[in-house]
């Protein structure tokens, strides 16, 4: 399907498994991989004849999280290279944005990572705000705050819930989901929506929290964390889950660097980088919290960090909530919204990773250019990296733990 | 222990291949015993994270030659108060612009951004790179992005290299012109591995070609696309009614 | 002649009849269990609380269509479903029923359980193979290599059983736990070996944690993709029957099959536990079993190939031989209860 001579290999069909390779021998695999595979299959390799093949884990997948593709060259179960295909959800996210105005491209934003959608949405209005000097009332900053940390807890219970399903205990994907809905049911009421939930507006939010917000938020906060007691002793305590990702998918600081991955993923390869803490947007500063590190950028650190992440979202909700007083919630704004001539920036951490938003304005009222960046993207990169010489086993957990959204990737 | 030597050695690190830890092996009673239920193995993680006010500065305990250390916990601190490092950078940071402009004398500062910006030479790109990722007083080893606009007026495409500091808010913006007749500039993948694949996105939207470039497929569209659909003339023959206005 | 060859077509016809009732009751089961482990109620609009559930099931999976792909091994791809199902079914003519009444009563019982149960794998190769499709391949591969392995330490674990009872005849070994039964009777061999069966039936059975074969999130479905409608209800019945095969087996060799739980010495005990019937013990001890692989399943995650044959030829064989070591030298000197 692809030209170039790279691809010599995508001739060998879905479903064909006696279609050949064009090239007969083996392919000669770099020293660096060749560490990695161990002992038994590289005795194979040299004294037995053995064939490499093609597998599509194609568009529609139970564990590629949405229509990725993956073309993996394996050898018996060994995987020898990953070879990622996007572009199967590209909405030209990118190309739109020229032509819509400001407010109208906050809606397209969250459309592009569904979990972290008022983050997404936020790193747009951030974007805005700061370019035409708007300050934006005490409580919409904290609601801001609140609301974006409770979608972080939801996008990682979803990741949770899907990370338990990829290893095959499908359990922890009802329980994750169950804890979701009390969130989602929270942002049902206030935000009017569950998914793409449209809250933030430039200038505060789009209408004032609801009565029932802060008690439902509570209630939330004190069931949850049994909950989350309860989650870890299914999965983290399990051994089998332990002997599947410990040591596995192992992303070191450099290359993690060089590939330029962003949260979890770049904090459980032992590099202290989270946006709130760095670049504080909003009132973070105001906020006590820990960013959560690993040490060896595998599996288990990219799972553990995400779940202590949880618990810090926790401990920022419970003072955003004491920090809530009555206010405007929203500044009054422009009617037409025209940036000055010029660039500017925004970058937020999803729960994915660094979102980050720019902008050339040429002093209309739509961007020239609008640039979404998303941190799949780069982790994405990273994957062949971290899956060469493992079972497709680990490939699945890899991917997993790496906790992707297509549409965030193909914009 | 000063910030610019903590980048410097993520810098250093980039460019060999060697801390990959090995895979632990445990041996036959270990595993019986924790097949027969014992809680967690790794007893000794522990989030590793910085809680003191002073966290830039005691980073000493962070060693990059052995980036897996059991991780030691940090003291409990207070939140960061308003430092004047978090807010973001408004303001051309002098030291970096001075040190730029004295290496790569055909850099010119620009000042439209939010985050420094330096429009460089299109040759000079690799250079460039490398110089802030290892050697600038504050290090840039944490790529953002790549991306590109489109000048059909004055027939030039630009590209924009987004880098940052991995442990301070420090960040930059590279700018480079390529004409748009004939738009070809040597690929950085060979720098950041990151933007090889910002490169074959920006290369299939906007038509840019990247010279020694790893990897030159489409990636986000169809291998049999035609024409670039981020240029500012392009049209899609099937869809007239993007171009309306609202 | 001909009595015992009508009596021989009656029975295979009740047997029959039992297995799709078992079927029926253990798809229910199964889903109900699932629903309940998750929080959340399962089937509970067809009939009462959604017992009939299964018959609809069974009528889909009728009325689907059961393509076969194109480049497929007609042949072995239509043959394949069957060897599984027949071996299932094969083996349950062996299981002493309550009362002593067995289909097929030889003196080398667990011999023939133990081959016949293995010819199911050849089913499962056939039908990775057969459909073309690399992620089947995958899947059947995998599946060989797991159940020819856990096989051994089935067997192992089964002997232990053999030494204490002193006896391949599984009626027999029903019959030598009138003094109580095996599991706390042959103490510590005793619960390694169950413990070890339970393993090695889990994964016989190819249920997580050892389901690779199937593996959903990883191969889509694993051997059975290219299957649809009756031919998949078959491999699904199979498993099933498999399930429940090894619960009973397990039942007989460690639980006293049918018999009451007794203990020597304590009549009236003795005797109450006799006033329930032995088909309710029978069919207790089974559906417990069988409660418990389901409770795997919807529990643990599932384990990598090379972890899976790791555990079974670097952990179980050892504990295996050294357990039947140790059953030996316990029966020889006599050292369990009611010796």
């Amino acid at each position: 399907m692809d030209e170039g001579q790279t691809d010599t290999h995508s001739k060998a069909q879905i479903g064909g498994a006696h279609a050949p390779c064009s090239c007969r021998s083996l392919h000669p695999i770099p020293a660096m991989i060749m560490s990695r595979i161990d002992e038994s299959t590289q005795n194979k390799r040299s004294k037995i004849h053995t064939e490499e093949y093609l597998v599509n884990m194609g568009p529609q997948h139970p564990s590629t999280h949405g229509v990725l593709r993956l073309v993996i060259r394996l050898d018996g179960e060994t995987v020898l290279e990953v070879t990622p295909h996007l572009g199967y959800i590209h909405r030209s996210i990118e190309k739109i944005c020229e032509n819509e105005t400001y407010p109208q491209i906050t809606h397209l934003t969250d459309r592009l990572d569904y979990l972290s959608a008022h983050i997404n949405n936020w790193c747009w209005i951030d974007l805005v705000e700061r370019a035409i000097g708007l300050e934006v009332p005490e409580r919409a900053q904290v609601a801001r705050v609140i609301i974006s940390e409770l979608q972080r807890i939801q996008s990682h219970l979803l990741w949770w819930g899907v990370f338990g399903m990829d290893l095959g205990a499908f359990t922890p994907f009802l329980y994750g989901f169950r804890d979701r809905e009390q969130i989602t049911d929270i942002f049902e009421e206030t935000c009017g929506a569950r998914l793409t939930m449209n809250y933030f507006r430039i200038g505060g939010l789009v209408w004032d929290l609801h009565e029932n917000f802060v008690s439902r938020t509570k209630k939330f906060l004190d069931y949850f964390p049994q909950a989350l007691q309860e989650h870890e002793r299914l999965l983290s305590e399990n051994v089998i889950v332990q002997e599947r990702c410990s040591g596995i998918g192992v992303l070191s600081t450099e290359k993690a660097l060089a590939y330029g991955c962003s949260g979890p993923v770049l904090r459980a390869s032992g590099v202290d980088y989270d946006v709130r803490k760095i670049q504080p947007y909003g009132i973070y500063e105001r906020f006590d919290f820990e960013v959560p590190i690993g040490t060896k950028g595998d599996c288990l650190d990219r799972y553990r960090v995400r779940i202590e992440e949880m618990r810090e979202s926790m401990k920022i909700i419970r003072q955003g909530l004491d920090m809530l007083a009555p206010g405007d919630f929203c500044a009054l704004t422009p009617r037409k919204i025209k940036l000055p001539q010029g660039e500017f920036y925004s970058l937020m951490e999803t729960a994915r990773g660094s979102f980050g938003c720019y902008v050339f304005s040429d002093g209309s009222d739509k961007p020239y250019r609008a640039k979404l960046t998303s941190p799949g993207f780069n982790c994405l990169q990273a994957i062949n990296e971290m899956a060469q010489g493992l079972k497709i086993a680990d490939l699945v957990a890899i991917i997993s733990t790496l906790d992707l959204v297509i549409p965030d990737i193909d914009r | 222990m000063p910030l610019e030597d903590i980048d410097k050695r993520h810098a250093h690190l980039s460019t060999k291949e060697s801390l990959k830890p090995k895979p632990r092996k445990r041996g036959i009673v270990s595993k019986i015993l924790s097949f027969l239920g014992q809680k967690s193995i790794d007893g000794n993680w522990e989030p590793r994270a910085p809680k003191s006010a002073n966290w830039q500065s005691e980073r000493g305990s962070f060693d990059p030659e052995l980036p897996y250390s059991p991780g030691k916990p940090q003291k409990k601190g207070k939140p960061v108060a308003n430092p004047p490092e978090n807010k973001h950078p408004s303001q051309l940071d002098e030291s970096l612009s001075l040190s730029l402009l004295k290496q790569f004398p055909n850099t010119t500062p620009l000042d439209r951004a939010q985050v420094p910006a330096f429009m460089i030479e299109s040759q000079d790109l690799i250079e460039v790179l490398s110089w802030l990722k290892c050697k600038a007083p504050r290090p840039f080893s944490l790529p953002l992005h790549m991306s590109a606009i489109d000048w059909p007026d004055k027939q030039q495409i630009e590209l924009v290299y987004e880098l940052r500091s991995s442990c301070s808010n420090a960040r930059v913006s590279i700018h480079a012109l390529v004409p748009r007749e004939n738009p070809h500039i040597i690929s950085s993948a060979s720098v950041f591995e990151c933007f090889n694949w910002h490169e074959r996105e920006a290369a299939e939207l906007f038509g840019v070609v990247f010279d020694s470039h790893p990897d030159p497929r489409k990636l986000l569209l169809d291998s049999t696309y035609t024409g670039f659909p981020l240029r500012k003339e392009y049209e899609d023959p099937e869809h007239e009614f993007i171009k309306k206005p609202y | 002649m001909l009595d015992a060859f009508i009596e021989m077509i009656c029975v295979t016809l009740g047997m029959l009849a039992f297995v799709t009732v078992l079927a029926l009751v253990l798809i229910y089961a199964e889903r109900k269990v699932c629903a309940h482990f998750q929080c959340r109620l399962g089937p509970m609009r067809v009939g009462w609380h959604g017992f009939l559930q299964p018959v609809a099931d069974a009528i889909k999976l009728l009325l689907k269509e059961s393509p076969i792909p194109k480049g497929a091994d007609r042949l072995l791809f239509q043959l394949a479903p069957f060897i599984p199902m027949t071996a299932a079914f094969a083996v349950l003519a062996f299981i002493p029923w309550p009362l002593s009444v067995s289909m097929a009563d030889v003196n080398t019982g667990v011999l023939f359980v133990s081959a016949i149960s293995s010819i199911g794998v050849i089913g499962v190769l056939l039908a990775g193979w057969s459909s073309n499709n690399k992620y089947s391949l995958l899947g059947g591969i995998r599946n060989g290599a797991q159940i020819i392995s856990y096989e051994m330490s089935a067997a192992l674990s089964m002997l232990v059983v053999v030494l204490f009872a002193g006896t391949l005849n599984l009626g027999e070994i029903v019959a030598s736990q009138e003094a109580g039964w095996w599991i706390w009777r042959g103490h510590l061999p005793m619960l390694v070996a169950f413990v070890i069966f339970t393993i090695s039936a889990t994964a016989e059975c190819n249920r997580t944690p050892f389901d690779l074969a199937e593996g959903e999130s990883e191969l889509t479905a694993g051997f059975h993709t290219e299957y649809a409608g009756m031919r998949f209800a078959v491999f699904f019945l199979a498993e099933f029957v498999n399930m429940f095969i090894f619960s009973a087996l397990s039942a007989t060799f460690f639980f006293g099959g049918w018999l009451p739980l007794s203990i020597p010495g304590f009549d009236t005990f003795n005797a109450i536990m006799a006033l329930i019937p032995t088909k309710i013990w029978f069919l207790g001890k089974t559906g417990l079993l069988i409660f418990l692989m389901m409770w795997f399943r919807w529990t643990f995650p599932r384990l990598r190939i090379d972890q899976l044959m790791n555990l079974e030829w670097k952990i179980l064989i050892p504990i295996g031989l050294i357990n039947i070591s140790l059953a030996a030298i316990v029966v020889v000197s006599g050292f369990y209860f009611f010796s």
